[in-house]
């Protein structure tokens, strides 16, 4: 990239002064020597500055009418609120069953036990698995930004090892995420992630549970490079070029060459595409491509009602 | 939070409409002016405030203080109107997400040729009419951003928390966003004519 194609990628967020210092001096000193740059930003600075000023005031009557609604609302406040308690305890229920299914799981998967199992190669195999209790995750009601009611405690297994999430197909390589292999932050950045499309759905507040994907796969493979370059030659297949799954994809196994030197044990991606029908030929390729895949699809009826299919990818790398 | 309003927020939750009024006197103008922004049309931005106001106010006994108050508040807004929008005939929406060329709105951008330096842009008035004008035009992610940013006066940092998007998911849309405005107005303004000409002949076909 040169100092220009630097400077205009940039040049929001120094008129933001979202920056830091020595990239702000940076594209300062540039601006100041390259006059197409500094045009650009003149005319862009000027358009912000237009946009920091359009707030209006509220219209005439606007307070006494939405008193009135206010009033109207009152006794859905007064039933809401005496419901809560109900449904915190009904949380707290569910979570307790989710805890067990884990557990059925992770006896299941022989964390718990010393045989190897069939996929693994060796007892070592599963001894980071073994290190890390199973933990169920849960939402309750009021805190549904992420509302997957559990997640297989894959990714805390994973503890030691390093997760690249991406979130957005559309956003282009500045928004790979690189966190930290301490498990809570993880965690953290994980439901940002998850809940990334669906954070703006008013319906979160009301307490339902809202699933963030249409599906997800899990795939265990040997080299997640090579089974990355399988999903994009999938994605092609199947895919419209309208969807940009392609680039993302791409992008993202740049990225990962980038990183080979670091032990990656798990990738997790999010697709898009625009109907059912093209989600499902992407579902049997991938059933067709991959031999250890597990795939839990939402019921129709759980459905985000959307004209886009999410579809979320985990890869695990077989140790 | 406060303990005063922490105290509103209580009484609120118990049904006191006064005392949720109170609590949302200073951010009710900002409310409206998300909604106004967009949706581009006061009728429906003054019933979307206070569609969010309302649920808000239905909702209060989900708020756990994770959040401000306002953060939560102006959540909530972008919700009701980013459910309203996507319910409201989209024909006219530009998307630029959707364009098969993920650097397309930077091309606008690339500009080396002589162009109207600012001057032209500062008459201030057309300008303004012009950027709200053209922010009608975005997708409502790009929307988003720009309002939060520049009208709500947000950092990066606090945009990424209200979204549950990383910091430099927010940059990077922000900056595709400002592009994309910056090309609605110049394609659309009389002063920038030649302007766009110049650079549809340079660029256009890539």
């Amino acid at each position: 990239m040169n100092r220009c194609e630097y400077c205009l990628e940039n040049l929001s967020a120094y008129i933001d002064g979202e920056l830091p210092e020595n990239e702000m001096k940076g594209i300062e000193q540039h601006i100041m020597e390259c006059p197409s740059c500094s045009r650009e930003y003149e005319i862009l600075a000027a358009i912000v500055s237009a946009c920091g000023e359009l707030e209006e005031e509220l219209p005439d009557g606007f307070v006494s009418s939405l008193h009135a609604r206010l009033e109207e609302a009152r006794n859905e406040v007064l039933s809401k609120n005496s419901k809560i308690g109900r449904i915190r305890l009904f949380a707290q229920i569910a979570a307790s069953f989710a805890i067990v299914i884990m557990l059925g799981f992770a006896v299941r998967m022989g964390i718990f036990d010393n045989k190897p199992i069939l996929g693994a190669k060796s007892t070592q195999d599963m001894a980071p698995l073994a290190g890390a209790p199973p933990t169920a995750q849960y939402i309750t009601p009021h805190e549904s930004s992420d509302s997957t009611a559990m997640k297989f405690g894959i990714s805390s297994a994973n503890k030691n090892a390093e997760s690249i999430t991406m979130a957005d197909p559309t956003e282009g390589i500045s928004s790979a995420e690189i966190p930290d292999s301490s498990p809570g932050e993880k965690q953290g950045t994980e439901d940002a992630d998850v809940s990334f499309y669906f954070s703006n759905r008013a319906d979160l507040l009301d307490g339902e549970q809202v699933n963030n994907y249409d599906t997800e796969i899990v795939i265990v493979v040997e080299d997640i490079n090579e089974a990355l370059e399988s999903i994009i030659a999938i994605d092609k297949k199947v895919g419209k070029s309208r969807e940009n799954n392609t680039d993302y994809l791409q992008e993202y196994a740049r990225k990962i060459k980038f990183r080979s030197n670091e032990r990656i044990n798990s990738v997790e991606l999010k697709l898009v595409y625009t109907s059912e029908k093209i989600q499902q030929s992407f579902l049997e390729e991938m059933r067709s491509t991959f031999t250890n895949i597990q795939v839990e699809s939402i019921s129709p009826e759980n459905k985000v009602k959307e004209e886009r299919e999410y579809i979320r990818v985990i890869i695990e790398k077989n140790n | 939070m406060d303990a005063a309003e922490k105290r509103l927020i209580e009484l609120s939750v118990g049904g006191d409409v006064e005392a949720f009024e109170t609590l949302i006197q200073s951010h009710q103008k900002r409310v409206y002016n998300i909604a106004l922004r967009m949706t581009g049309n006061p009728e429906d931005a003054q019933e979307l405030a206070q569609d969010a106001i309302v649920r808000a106010f239905t909702s209060i006994g989900k708020f756990r203080g994770d959040s401000s108050f306002s953060t939560w508040l102006y959540r909530i807004t972008i919700n009701v109107c980013t459910d309203f929008l996507r319910k409201r005939n989209r024909a006219a929406v530009i998307s630029m997400e959707q364009g098969p060329v993920s650097n397309e709105s930077q091309q606008g951008l690339q500009i080396e040729e002589e162009s109207p330096g600012p001057d032209e842009l500062a008459e201030k008035k057309q300008l303004k009419e012009l950027v709200r004008d053209a922010i009608e035009s975005l997708s409502d992610e790009h929307k988003q951003v720009l309002i939060l940013r520049d009208i709500m006066d947000m950092s990066y940092k606090e945009i990424a928390n209200m979204l549950n998007v990383n910091e430099g998911t927010i940059k990077s849309r922000i900056n595709r966003a400002r592009a994309g405005l910056k090309k609605i107005i110049m394609q659309r303004s009389e002063l920038f004519r030649d302007y766009v000409v110049k650079y549809e002949r340079k660029g256009g076909n890539s």
